[in-house]
């Protein structure tokens, strides 16, 4: 039980990335608990719990598939145009979320955190793994969507790259982590940028292939696109599931170059930050 | 056998103050701006060339060295802003050190503060899991102690009730019960102890005294109530400005303070109030000086037991205060700084808003009901919930000194004997029984 030989040693921190793995691993049952507080509460405040995940993207599938489909008439390379819009919208959510939650992990938490000592880090690898709770849930909503079209006949080619599934679900996670990291460190000195998240997040996903396809792209922009990664995810994963996509391989290095760089930053600015937080609050 | 559970060898803690990159993302711009037209900047509170320097940084704790051994019930004392809790929040890792080392020997939990972390929507049952997960308990280790916990915070009806139905004791007594049984080799307490209500103000007293004095357990006690030092350590530290100036048995250190702070107080006290930079909060209302005055509207500088006597607190308005549940305190000290009374218009029914540029507080008090000697006053202006996220608008310890005169306190013509203790209205009879 009580380990005799627990030593702690205090000295000012130099490490860049101070990331204790073994401390992180011993507090397994406290990342848990707070995935567990966040879903009971989200369960709990609201009036339909857990079936606003699965009405949020089909409403906003909707909207989308009439103003950029048929009004717009913005091309979705061939593609029904409701699954192809579901794809990019569950793909964003993801992102919107994690990056939303994570970026106030300093600000909603400097009451336990000038309280009581745990790493800190436990609390956006919560919600990180909390945000695939809800991702999966419209994943599943996609699915069955997915299989309609692809039953009626629609030009839906899956192919060998579902293989890589979980590969592209690690790289979503990590530019989640990486932005939503490096927004909660700036966030907890310039908090007006709290303000302008929400504004941020919806220009990133005009800025991202959401609404219309990378093919649509022009050549030239084609890079400056793919340096924001989230344009692979999305590309990458309607590569996986219709079979069409306009990406290629060096586009993807791009973005997951941009995305292991926003990762590190992100740690490195919240492991920054999280020594010297509490002598600013 | 005994060994070290904590080591603290040349720590200090610095804080910048000033202009540190603080506010807003405009103001850095600006500075940056400056810094690479080699200018001087805009933003700085004062240039490198100035002597004043220090007042950039602020040091809390000034190298500190400190062993504790295995089995010792430490008190920290200190005034308020010495480094006390500077320390403990070190010591707890929520904050780290500028300089030095620490090692600390075993299981350490800290109660800086209780119910930390509960949520509201959650059951206490399912706050009893997160918190404890929070203060870094397994699962497995909480489920064995639910029972206990819930018990002894006696809410096991309510298990399955969320927090947000408790009232505010039972929320404090829960959040207590999961500290109390975290079973931790090193306890750091910071005057958790004065929440909640008497009785189990008591019972929790009691726990930390049962905790401690379990075998080998080691406690650190942070707390401005000297007598609780007194019978709970074997230990005290005096902390000064960042340094152990003192450290012995429990009594002799407290002595010591008594004696450092009458010092400090006789240098002050009579300096002018509005002047006086020993107090805390936003200073958007400011008391500028206090006076006593007698029934017939005349400044008296003394009172006497027995006699009316009205304290006026003069006030003046900075900047408009929001009146949001405004609170005005004022305790009376003995010489030897226990608290004697303590006057909340709150309590007495007194609402205060609205506030003119100027004004006075005024506190009557009838038939004045201390015996003869020297008393300090404290006062403290609030505003917000009670105990939730109080603004501190302007609060100041001993500011300003009391003497009461030997007086006729029970109208009979004889005078009450000195000391520095309350005098209630009363009477004493003796009753003969036949037998």
């Amino acid at each position: 039980m009580k380990s005799k030989t627990k030593k702690i040693i205090i000295t000012p921190s130099n490490k860049i990335i101070n990331f204790k793995f073994f401390e992180i691993i011993q507090y397994i049952d406290l990342i848990f608990m707070f995935i567990k507080r966040d879903f009971t509460v989200f369960y709990k405040q609201t009036l339909l719990g857990p079936l606003w995940y699965l009405i949020q993207p089909l409403v906003n599938t909707l909207v989308f598939t009439i103003i950029f489909g048929k009004l717009a008439e913005i091309s979705t390379d061939g593609l029904p145009k409701f699954i192809f819009y579901m794809s990019g919208t569950i793909l964003w959510s993801y992102f919107n979320v994690c990056v939303s939650s994570i970026s106030s992990t300093f600000l909603s938490n400097k009451e336990i955190f000038s309280k009581v000592y745990f790493p800190r880090i436990t609390v956006p690898i919560s919600t990180v793994i909390f945000s695939f709770l809800q991702f999966f849930l419209q994943f599943f909503i996609f699915l069955g969507f997915y299989l309609y079209f692809f039953i009626k006949g629609s030009e839906i080619n899956p192919n060998l790259g579902l293989i890589y599934f979980p590969l592209l679900l690690v790289f979503m996670a990590l530019i989640s982590i990486g932005v939503g990291l490096i927004i909660s460190s700036i966030t907890s000195k310039y908090r007006d940028l709290n303000l302008a998240l929400p504004f941020l997040l919806q220009l990133g996903m005009f800025a991202s292939p959401v609404v219309y396809p990378f093919s649509l792209i022009p050549e030239d922009y084609k890079i400056l696109s793919a340096l924001n990664p989230m344009t692979s995810v999305i590309e990458l994963f309607r590569g996986m599931f219709f079979g069409i996509t306009d990406i290629n391989m060096f586009y993807v290095f791009i973005s997951l170059s941009v995305a292991i760089v926003l990762f590190i930053i992100g740690l490195i600015l919240f492991f920054k930050v999280e020594k010297n937080f509490m002598d600013t609050v | 056998m005994t060994f070290e559970a904590i080591k603290i060898n040349n720590l200090y803690k610095e804080y910048h103050l000033g202009s540190v990159g603080r506010g807003t993302l405009y103001r850095d711009l600006q500075s940056l701006w400056a810094r690479i037209r080699n200018k001087p900047d805009p933003n700085s509170l004062i240039d490198s060339q100035n002597f004043n320097l220090t007042k950039k940084n602020l040091i809390a704790l000034n190298d500190i060295n400190l062993t504790i051994r295995k089995g010792e019930i430490v008190g920290i004392i200190g005034e308020n802003g010495a480094g006390k809790s500077t320390l403990l929040k070190i010591l707890s890792r929520i904050t780290g050190p500028t300089k030095g080392r620490i090692e600390i020997t075993g299981k350490v939990a800290s109660l800086l503060e209780v119910s930390t972390g509960f949520h509201p929507e959650l059951t206490g049952e399912e706050n009893v899991f997160l918190n404890g997960a929070i203060y870094g308990m397994r699962k497995n280790e909480i489920k064995n102690k639910m029972s206990s916990i819930l018990k002894f915070a006696g809410v096991e009806k309510f298990k399955d009730t969320p927090i947000k139905r408790y009232s505010s004791g039972m929320t404090i007594r829960l959040g207590f019960a999961v500290a109390a049984f975290l079973d931790p080799d090193i306890l750091m307490l910071d005057e958790v102890l004065a929440v909640g209500d008497a009785s189990f103000n008591n019972k929790a007293l009691k726990k930390v005294d049962e905790i401690s004095k379990e075998e080998n357990r080691t406690v650190l006690f942070v707390s401005h109530n000297l007598s609780s030092i007194k019978t709970l350590c074997n230990r005290a530290i005096l902390v000064e400005q960042g340094k152990i100036v003192f450290d012995g048995k429990p009594n002799d250190t407290v002595d010591y303070y008594i004696k450092r702070s009458t010092e400090k107080i006789n240098s002050k006290i009579n300096l002018n109030i509005k002047k006086r930079e020993d107090r805390k909060g936003n200073n958007n209302l400011k008391i500028t000086d206090i006076k006593f005055y007698d029934e017939k509207n005349e400044v008296i500088n003394e009172a006497t037991s027995g006699d009316f006597i009205e304290i006026r607190f003069f006030y003046e308005v900075y900047k408009q205060v929001i009146n949001q549940n405004f609170n005005f305190g004022v305790s009376i000290n003995s010489s030897k700084f226990y608290k004697v009374a303590i006057f909340e218009n709150d309590e007495m029914g007194t609402v205060f808003d609205k506030f003119n540029k100027k004004g006075y507080f005024s506190l009557k008090i009838n038939k004045l009901n201390l015996r003869s000697g020297r008393y300090f006053l404290d006062f403290s202006l609030r505003e917000g919930m009670r105990g939730h996220g109080w603004k501190h608008i302007d609060e100041m310890s001993n500011a300003k000194e009391l003497i009461v005169n030997v007086g006729d306190f029970w109208k009979t013509g004889i005078k009450n004997y000195p000391g520095e203790f309350g005098l209630l209205e009363s009477s004493m009879t003796k009753v003969d029984l036949d037998n």
